[in-house]
């Protein structure tokens, strides 16, 4: 996938970014292990501030189909290891409407982990929401409010997990960005293509984006990550100053993503008896200028050392004054418009009490009531305006956003040592507290679950029937996909299903086989995405291109036999270019499969 | 008989071949605008190579390829003024010197808004018949200053939207939107809803699509592209991957409209530009800050005013913020003194925060502000009778102060009104003979005869307008002049009938700015001993030069970045002709003119000349950049620096420095060219001038790097509008096809700034003209 050199090039000498003093290199390593049938896995391992060792995070299957060839490899699953499949309580609380808590009703940490995507096919997944959100309207919301609202609870349950999971691991992912031979754990175009499906699979109808749509979609995303970030690290520095608090920004590694607000002790203590203005707009924490639990602060406090300009500086910096500071709260600059409060030091249920409003509300109304956006049509304009004006106005009305706030910083803390270990616990402490999900695991168990996960995941990968059989199913699926359309496919999963399993199709029995046709198509598929990506690039390719990399691509299609599919873009290759020597390879392809050359 | 025949053949050989000569080699020219793009950065851009199937390509292989390697690329192109869209475009467009100094100007005394930048009201009344040309363009019109695009008949050109545009090809905005939500199949719809459907994307691509096409048509000879896309994202991030997919984006661009070029019937003298309007400060490893002057204005500390935008602060948290069609935001102060609740009638700042690397201030004038805060004593407040006397006496002795001179200019005004009266009658004519017709023919249509029409309604109704606001302020001034201690009573007048509301008054001098009275002191108006007002105990007054130098922040989290948000000020002092530029006051120095010459003179507090030393505003002593033309730098740098010298000799000495050429820039932007004498003028002349310069702010501030005054929202990214040289160095590019003489793979490292770029457009058409004041690019155009 060449489209990716066009990204990449640019985000891996971000690596220079070490000279800054201030950058951290993350601490990450990548391991492979070999799975039977050509595959491997790769696994992320992270070091932890306060744990011997590293543990396992995410790990990626990468189908290689035996060879050292990367031309025919593919991404297929993803785990995120720190969290395991939930228990039958935990499914069974989950099905509690207005149960908005987390409470221990054991884990299974020792099961298979359930993979959070398959890069081989990502619109599986819409479809089965898609099916499940129409059986939810037209065959169970009839059936009373406690079954209605019981089974929409236990989908956004799910949803919610999945959710939290896909950033978990996009999160992870992300990091090998960071790291300086990053390339050679994941290529640039498997990194690109992780981190735009992962991104993408958290919206609705994300997984059904095209393979070469995935470069676009990772560069919107991306700008307007850094966009919200910059902008929200603007909005509270500016409010900070304006109220006379301290700007703190914080985050893994390079990225500002979080930010904490302080208070100075001799600020609370001198306000006394004068008010002092306050305007809590987009802060979302109340005046602490007159709050008597600072006065009589006996929490977290840290003393730093700032010059006359104001500009922080260590204590033994000449003219250095020190002010003792107190922890106001924790904020996520990448959630969209404004900074979101994850953790209130003075009121710590407090967030967790406004997500739980948020979510009773939308209980009630659609699980309770029964009131659905696309069957009333005044409810949704109404919900739409009112949800409009309160987002114009800095609400946090966006639930994935804040989802992926809370899940970003989760790993952020628990990976993170240069933070002081005692402000860390006390903020892991507090977030755990946010928890509404009984599906989600604790945060303090998470090391545990991940070894136990990873273990699981490699007896998987060891037993002949476990993912060296899937990995058959899944090549035979996509030679499937090739070789047939959509209705005879529909068809051959219809026989499976009625013979209960008895009848399955198999386009090639034999593994070897099977591997060197999968092989050879994937090939072509790459040369014909990378011809498309040349000939959509520019009118002129050999101006944009490695012209030498142009007729390689033609004559590996030649070789491997040219599929009629790419009949369309050598042709235009052939118009396209001004080099005689490719004009006249794309004429040789388009003959051996009798296509005449001007056709 | 066969002699003379042949002697007339020979004749008409030579006179043909001296035509052929004579005759331009560019026939035709496209422009490529490009909003913002630093020269740094796209320097930096085409020198990467790009990776696996592009190795040894740059990243940016079009701009490589098409002006790189077979075109001329300006190495230290750079804004003339400030380094500012809707100033700088206009500089570009005319080639003359600038009318336009602000992305929003306000009429002193009537506070009408020019909105230069905002596009949403021109589309609404362009449809609706009352508007034929953006703002910028109606003001260059209004200054008699032609535009490039002007030299070409309407068939001849083609115009894409931008800030100085003329018309709108309406049949643009479907086609657009059309862009926007089609998709070739259900596949790739759902691809784009999942991405982002590609509406801003789409406008640019349908003008693409319309001046690809226009290329095919032999007519057109001007053509021209603006892409505001690079500017609006570096405003926002400073991420590298961000950039440079911007920057992919352009390139495409370039090779698109390249190969229709080359693919048109005019490809052999077709020349291909790309120009920028100034360059920014986006840095990947800093975010710049922003220090609300809205909020500073507002509060005790700034003077307690009702502040004026062009736009609602925090635009995205209103509704109203929604308005597409605002240009005037009142934010009203709570601690308003003696203007408590009257924000809509007199706001007494206006800002023009645009670009953000600096901010337009200007401030009512402070004679309106004692002459208020009096007569609101002796209207509504029952004084005691000294204190009252007192006032009284100090209201008359101010208006004393003032009386000759507003009469003088009121008077000039309201003759200058007659013959605007004259004028209108004129236009009035021109209006009514104009054919009453509703539909234009298809070849009337085709010469833009329709627009013409339109274009002298538009400027009748602007007229009548502007008479009745400048009327209406001359109604108020002179009931003021009028009035007299003798028959004075309190209770005859409201305030609106003696001070012009909406309005600033004349321009405040710098002894205003530095003791500029912002309401009465805490206890009131006091008499002094000898029975007279007390004017130090009666007033607040600030010092708005160290008020705003010593504006700080606590919160300055990045290494680096200087505490304080302003860098310095620049005021006109216009009986000097010259620039102050004021640090601090051990730090300011005059900047004098004399005819195209100019000096840098370090000035004490009365202005008188002070050593140099380092620290200076523009900081040329120190900078290791300036290259003064000969001997032993160290030594003669400071003797340099204090003589006189034109403008190439110190566009070529500081062009490299941190300030790039802020020494001829500051000129550009406060001072007025070298002009006729006043004895050529006439009064529509003094009127045009006066309305000039009532559109002049009392300050121009500049922040530090990595500093800006954005209140609309936040532009972490990046930011221009100063001086310093990573906002004022732009880009030039120019390729061309065989037959136009551009040279091939040219580097020009010799400074020109934007002056130089009509001229230089116009000579390599064959169409020069030697009143432009720029000089033109002779490397480009001189015979090789």
């Amino acid at each position: 996938m060449h489209w990716a050199a066009l990204i990449f090039p640019v985000i891996l000498p971000v690596a220079a970014w070490a000279a800054n003093p201030d950058f951290r290199a993350p601490d990450f390593r990548v391991e492979r292990h070999a799975v039977a049938n050509g595959a491997e896995l790769l696994t992320i391992f992270s070091s932890l501030p306060d744990h011997a060792g590293d543990i396992p995070l995410v790990s990626v299957l990468r189908d290689t189909l035996g060879d050292n060839d990367p031309d025919n490899d593919r991404l297929r699953y993803i785990w995120v290891l720190t969290s395991a499949r939930p228990t039958v309580l935990q499914h069974a609380a989950a099905f509690v409407p207005f149960f908005y808590w987390r409470p221990d009703l054991g884990k299974n940490p020792d099961r298979k982990p359930a993979a959070i995507l398959d890069l081989g096919n990502t619109s599986k997944v819409v479809w089965n929401a898609l099916t499940q959100s129409i059986v939810q309207a037209a065959a169970i919301d009839s059936n009373g409010a406690l079954i209605r609202a019981s089974t929409r609870r236990y989908r956004a349950n799910l949803a919610d997990q999945r959710q939290v999971n896909l950033m978990e691991g996009l999160t992870a992912i992300s990091q090998l960005e960071e790291i300086p031979d990053g390339e050679a754990l994941l290529s640039e175009p498997e990194l690109l293509e992780t981190q735009a499906r992962l991104s993408l699979a958290g919206k609705t109808l994300g997984g059904l984006v095209t393979t070469e749509r995935l470069p676009e979609a990772y560069l919107k995303n991306r700008i307007q990550t850094e966009e919200t970030r910059g902008h929200n690290w603007e909005l509270l520095r500016q409010r900070a100053e304006a109220n006379g608090l301290y700007f703190d920004p914080l985050g893994f590694a390079r990225s500002r993503t979080h930010a904490l607000l302080w208070i100075a002790r001799e600020d609370v203590t001198t306000s006394e008896g004068q008010p002092r203005k306050w305007d809590g707009r987009f802060l979302g924490i109340a005046d602490p200028f007159d709050d008597s639990r600072l006065k009589n602060w006996t929490g977290y406090t840290e003393k730093r050392y700032f010059d006359e300009s104001g500009l922080p500086v260590d204590a033994d910096t000449p003219g250095a004054t020190s002010r003792e500071l107190i922890p106001l709260a924790l904020y996520a600059l990448e959630y969209p418009k404004v900074p979101l409060v994850l953790v209130d030091f003075r009121d710590t249920h407090k967030p967790k009490n406004r997500e739980m409003l948020r979510l009773a509300t939308g209980d009630a109304v659609s699980g309770v009531l029964g009131v659905s956006k696309f069957g009333n049509w005044p409810y949704l304009a109404g919900s739409m305006t009112w949800n409009f004006v309160r987002s114009r106005h800095g609400d946090p009305n966006n639930r994935s956003a804040r989802l992926k706030a809370f899940s970003q910083v989760r790993r952020w803390l628990t990976l993170d040592g240069s933070m002081d270990p005692a402000l860390r616990a006390e903020l892991q402490r507090r977030l755990e507290i946010l928890g509404v999900n009984p599906l989600d695991e604790s945060v303090f168990e998470e090391t545990q679950i991940a070894e136990r996960q990873y273990e699981a995941l490699l007896r998987y990968a060891a037993d002949p029937n476990g993912l060296p059989a899937r990995l058959d199913h899944d090549r035979n699926a996509e030679i499937a996909a090739r070789r047939h359309g959509v209705p005879a496919r529909t068809g051959l999963h219809l026989a499976n299903w009625f013979s209960l399993g008895i009848y399955s199709h198999h386009e090639l029995q034999d593994s070897t086989s099977l591997a060197a046709a999968v092989g050879r198509e994937r090939r072509a598929e790459r040369q014909i995405r990378f011809l498309e990506t040349v000939a959509k690039s520019s009118p002129q390719p050999d101006v944009v291109w490695n012209i030498a990399e142009v007729r390689r691509a033609v004559n590996e299609l030649i070789v491997t036999g040219i599929p009629p599919r790419s009949v369309e873009v050598v042709s235009r290759l052939m118009l396209q270019t001004s080099d005689a020597e490719t004009r006249e390879l794309c004429a040789r392809a388009l003959a051996s499969i009798g296509v005449a050359a001007g056709q | 008989m066969r002699t003379i025949a042949l002697l007339c053949l020979s004749t008409a050989l030579v006179s043909a071949a001296d035509l052929s000569t004579a005759r331009a080699k560019v026939q035709r020219v496209v422009i490529l605008k490009v909003d913002g793009l630093p020269e740094n950065l796209l320097e930096r851009s085409v020198k990467e190579t790009s990776g696996s199937g592009r190795d040894s390509h740059s990243r940016l292989p079009w701009i490589q390829h098409v002006f790189a390697q077979n075109g001329v690329w300006m190495e230290n192109f750079y804004v003339r003024g400030l380094s500012l869209s809707a100033p700088s475009w206009s500089l570009l467009d005319s080639g003359r010197h600038l009318q336009i100094r602000g992305n929003v100007e306000y009429d002193r005394y009537t506070l009408r808004a020019y909105d230069y930048l905002n596009f949403f009201p021109f589309y609404f009344s362009y449809a609706a018949s009352k508007q034929v040309d953006m703002p910028a363009a109606e003001l260059m019109d209004e200054a008699g200053v032609p535009l490039l695009v002007d030299r070409f008949p309407y068939q001849q050109r083609f115009q894409s939207p931008q800030l100085l545009q003329r018309g709108l090809r309406l049949s643009s905005l479907p086609a657009a939107l059309k862009r926007a939500v089609g998709a070739s199949s259900p596949k790739d719809f759902l691809d784009e809803w999942n991405i982002g459907l590609p509406w801003a994307g789409s406008w640019y691509r349908q003008n693409e699509a319309d001046l690809i096409s226009s290329l095919n048509d032999p007519q057109v000879h001007y053509l021209d592209y603006f892409t505001g896309e690079y500017d609006h994202l570096g405003h926002l991030t400073g991420d590298r991957v961000s950039q440079l997919h911007a920057l992919e984006d352009l390139d495409a661009l370039v090779g698109r409209i390249w190969n229709a070029i080359v693919a048109s019937p005019q490809a052999a003298n077709t020349a291909l530009v790309l120009v920028s309007d100034h360059g920014m400060n986006t840095s990947e490893t800093i975010f710049s800050q922003g220090f609300s002057l809205v909020d500073w204005f507002n509060s005790p500390a700034g003077g307690a005013h009702h502040v004026l935008t062009n736009r609602h602060p925090l635009t995205e948290f209103k509704l109203k913020g929604l308005d597409p069609f605002v240009s005037e935001v009142i934010t009203p102060s709570p601690d308003s003194e003696y203007l408590a609740g009257q924000a809509d009638q007199y706001p007494t700042v206006m800002l023009d925060l645009d670009g953000n690397e600096r901010a337009g201030i200007g401030l009512r004038n402070n004679t309106f502000n004692v002459l208020q805060i009096l007569l609101d004593q002796l209207i509504q407040k029952r004084l005691p009778g000294p204190v009252r006397n007192a006032a009284l006496s100090a209201l008359f002795s101010t208006l004393d102060k003032v009386r000759a001179e507003w009469r003088r200019d009121v008077d000039d005004l309201s003759e200058e009104l007659t013959a605007l009266d004259a004028r209108i009658e004129a236009q009035q004519k021109l209006v009514d003979a104009q054919p009453k017709k509703k539909k234009w023919t298809p070849e009337q249509l085709s010469r833009g005869l329709d627009k013409d029409a339109r274009r002298e309604i538009v400027r009748l109704n602007a007229w009548r307008a502007e008479r009745k606001a400048y009327s209406e302020y001359v109604a108020v001034l002179w009931r003021l002049l009028d009035l007299k201690p003798a028959d004075f009573d309190p209770g005859k007048f409201k305030m609106t009938e003696l001070i012009p509301p909406k309005s600033l008054g004349p321009a405040n001098s710098m002894w205003d700015l530095r003791h500029y009275v912002t309401g009465r002191a805490p206890g009131g108006l006091v008499v002094a001993e000898d029975g007279s007002l007390d004017w130090d105990r009666s007033f607040h007054t600030l010092d708005y030069f160290s008020a705003l130098r010593s504006i700080s922040a606590r919160n300055n989290v990045q290494p680096g970045l200087a505490p304080k948000p302003v860098d310095f000020i620049a005021i006109r002092i216009p009986d000097r002709n010259a620039v102050l530029v004021w640090r601090d006051d051990a730090h300011q120095a005059l900047i004098l003119t004399r005819g195209s010459e100019i000096r840098y003179q370090p000035v004490n507090s009365n202005l008188e000349p002070a050593p140099w030393t380092p620290g200076l505003p523009l900081e040329l002593l120190e900078d290791p950049q300036l290259k003064i033309p000969s001997g032993d730098r160290e030594t003669h740098r400071e003797e340099w620096l204090s003589q006189w010298h034109d403008e190439r000799e110190w566009l070529e000495a500081v062009h490299q420095t941190r300030y790039s050429n802020g020494i001829i820039g500051l000129t550009e932007e406060l001072l007025d060219p070298p002009s006729t004498s006043d004895d050529d003028r006439n009064l529509g002349d003094r009127y045009r001038e006066r309305k000039r310069n009532l559109r002049r702010a009392d300050l121009l501030l500049l922040a530090n790097d990595h500093w800006n005054f954005n209140v609309r929202g936040f532009n972490p990214g990046g930011n221009h509008g100063s001086f310093l040289r990573q906002s004022t160095h732009s880009v030039l590019l120019f390729a061309g096809g065989k037959d136009t003489g551009i040279p091939a793979g040219l580097r020009v490292e010799t400074p020109y700034d934007s002056l130089s770029f009509v001229p230089t457009i116009l000579n390599l058409m064959g169409r020069p003209e030697a009143d432009l004041p720029g000089p033109v690019i002779k490397e480009l155009v001189e015979p090789r």
